[in-house]
């Protein structure tokens, strides 16, 4: 006969409480450490887009310290603002080399001729796109690039802004492609130093820029300040 | 007080429950080993084309030198000093001893940024294909995966003016693939592991499938990934005019430098700007919320994979339109792709050929064990 305390109704449920198998293969300790990593993981991924401006001084000053090191290993500081706030204006990067013998040879970035497959365009593309967002020092890393591939003395680089049609002016028959949808704004001249560095000439050196289109159209086309971010 | 009480205490378990569920429920691994082959294939392209100008990337004399790079995380970073809450960490960038630093060590990890050799770049570049090919085809997954993952970081470490979304997602995915048993289905190690199954006398249709929770886990942080991406990506668009003007996705098909297509016709037809546009915000924001129901995630799928198709033709940015439809496929149901699978097989007559199963990468028994008994198997299905 079975005692009495194993025929209770609680001991009972508590027994078949005991005997039933686990939904789950990973046992309660290892899913609690998962669940720490979760929770920190989560964090992250939440807070990365959080950081990106605008954004609170909490998120991208005081967690950013805690994250910091998580977020940039793992590549996780990315604000998926994709064509946000505003589609903007594309940009293209023009070159203008100055060999020793006094030739001229000039390119610009990206360019759909030169660079194939589409990836391969989207990377120059990618290149030229950040160049005004990015630090200073990329722009002299870019000459520095273009000086020592090209084997040459000077380099005027400049940023060409192209600006986006409007639905009426294209119904009005403007080409997207008219010259006064275009900007260039000069990022200097540059020459390689002895250690190998491009070092960015004064301005009085400085070679003659093209004005700025100063058409109607950029008026009319009321650019947004901000920009959105490609894809 | 007691109903106060009884509330905080079925909200505790109410949540720790659904936690245990949501994230430890084991599950058929299918849907993951579809999602490894698709990202593996997309690394292995993605870093091909790298390889046509490497000197001008990753080159000692490439477009972005590694004092750029590092100008780069600093400039970002800068706000971090000012912290009134944490203690100056000494390994954020922009405080003096990450400046102090050794290029590619530490934050953003890649040889890329440590050696400049021709050798050295080459040999890395040659190994990262070779990893990330191996990881596609499922060939000892539990180490590729982190090889293929770790590379991936190396190239968008070391070049961060020439990356896109395309290889924020890229290497999301890759993360999430290493994290679970990415290798536990349509890989060569599961048919490895059948063939020794065979030859060790036992009967094919015996060779344990069990569901893992690790497939779960990993598919659960891409859901979730994702549902943030597309969260973050409406609710940034609330702050541009031309997304509530619906003269956005005109703005985006009207640029010359991305549009592979002339889309300038749009501008007689206004209303489909308008309408593309909002549909794009809403379907945004919505994302994260109409993607959980079973009956209106089918339709949150076919109007994403409209979008991105759209994007990829319009604007010619495929290799992003198919990572991102491929970020999507976590919401597929594992019974889903085996399905696609077998009516795939049946159409090409695969179906009929039993004896050739065995040798067929696609020929896993969709049968469910329990999670009991998938126990006993899990084991043999992770160590592959």
């Amino acid at each position: 006969m079975a005692p009495p305390s194993e025929s209770t109704p609680t001991s009972r449920k508590r027994k078949k409480k005991q005997q039933a198998p686990s939904p789950y293969q990973w046992s309660p300790w290892f899913r609690g450490v998962v669940t720490l990593f979760l929770l920190w993981h989560c964090g992250a991924v939440l807070l990365g887009p959080t950081t990106v401006w605008p954004a609170p001084r909490l998120f991208r000053t005081d967690l950013v310290q805690l994250y910091q090191p998580y977020l940039e290993c793992f590549y996780l500081t990315n604000g998926y603002r994709f064509f946000a706030p505003n589609p903007g204006p594309s940009h293209l990067l023009h070159w203008e080399l100055t060999k020793a013998d006094g030739s001229q040879e000039t390119g610009f970035l990206p360019d759909k001729e030169k660079h194939w497959p589409r990836l391969f365009y989207h990377r120059h593309f990618m290149l030229s796109e950040k160049v005004e967002g990015g630090p200073p020092l990329w722009r002299e890393s870019y000459a520095r690039h273009l000086l020592l591939k090209h084997d040459a003395q000077e380099v005027k680089l400049s940023l060409e802004r192209h600006y986006l049609p409007r639905m009426h002016e294209i119904r009005e028959g403007l080409d997207p492609n008219d010259a006064s949808y275009y900007e260039r704004i000069s990022l200097g001249n540059f020459r390689v130093n002895e250690d190998q560095e491009a070092v960015l000439l004064p301005p009085e050196e400085d070679l003659p820029t093209q004005p700025p289109a100063t058409s109607s159209n950029q008026e009319s086309n009321d650019q947004p300040e901000q920009e959105g971010e490609a894809e | 007080m007691n109903v106060i009480l009884q509330y905080f205490r079925d909200l505790k378990e109410n949540t720790v429950s659904g936690w245990n569920r949501f994230w430890f429920t084991p599950t058929d691994p299918a849907t993951l080993g579809m999602i490894r082959i698709f990202t593996g294939m997309m690394l292995v392209y993605t870093h091909l084309v790298w390889g046509i100008a490497m000197a001008d990337f990753f080159g000692p004399e490439g477009w972005l030198s590694v004092d750029a790079v590092d100008a780069f995380r600093v400039r970002v970073n800068y706000e971090t000093a000012d912290s009134s809450f944490f203690p100056i960490n000494p390994t954020v960038a922009g405080t003096p001893a990450a400046e102090e630093a050794t290029p590619g060590l530490g934050l953003t990890p890649s040889p890329f940024l440590i050696w400049d050799s021709p050798a050295v770049m080459w040999s890395v570049h040659v190994f990262s294909i070779v990893a990330m090919l191996l990881f596609t085809l499922g060939l000892w997954t539990r180490v590729t995966s982190v090889l293929a993952f770790a590379c991936a970081l190396f190239y968008v470490h070391r070049v961060p003016a020439a990356t896109f979304g395309l290889d924020q997602i890229n290497v999301m995915l890759t993360m999430y693939l290493m994290l679970g048993p990415s290798g536990a289905a349509y890989s060569l190690d599961r048919l490895f592991a059948r063939r020794r199954w065979v030859r060790q006398g036992n009967d094919i249709e015996s060779f344990p499938n069990p569901p893992l929770t690790g497939a779960n886990f990993s598919i659960r942080l891409m859901q979730f990934h994702m549902c943030v991406i597309y969260f973050f990506a409406g609710t940034a668009k609330l702050a541009g005019e031309n997304w509530w003007d619906g003269t956005a996705i005109w703005m985006a098909m009207a640029n010359g430098e991305y549009s592979t297509l002339n889309m300038f016709w749009i501008a007689w037809y206004p209303w489909i700007s308008d309408l593309l546009t909002e549909g794009t915000v809403w379907w945004e924001l919505s994302y994260c919320v109409l993607i959980w129901p079973r009956l209106t995630r089918p339709i949150v799928l076919f109007f994403g994979v409209l979008m991105h198709i759209g994007i990829g033709i319009g604007m010619g940015m495929m290799t992003f339109a198919l990572i991102m439809i491929i970020g999507n496929g976590a919401f597929v149901s594992p019974a889903l792709v085996r399905g696609c699978l077998e009516w795939l097989k049946a159409l090409f007559g695969r179906s009929q050929t039993s004896g050739v199963q065995e040798e067929t990468l696609l020929s896993e028994s969709p049968s469910q064990k329990s999670p009991k008994a998938g126990k006993k198997n899990a084991a043999l299905a992770n160590a592959q």
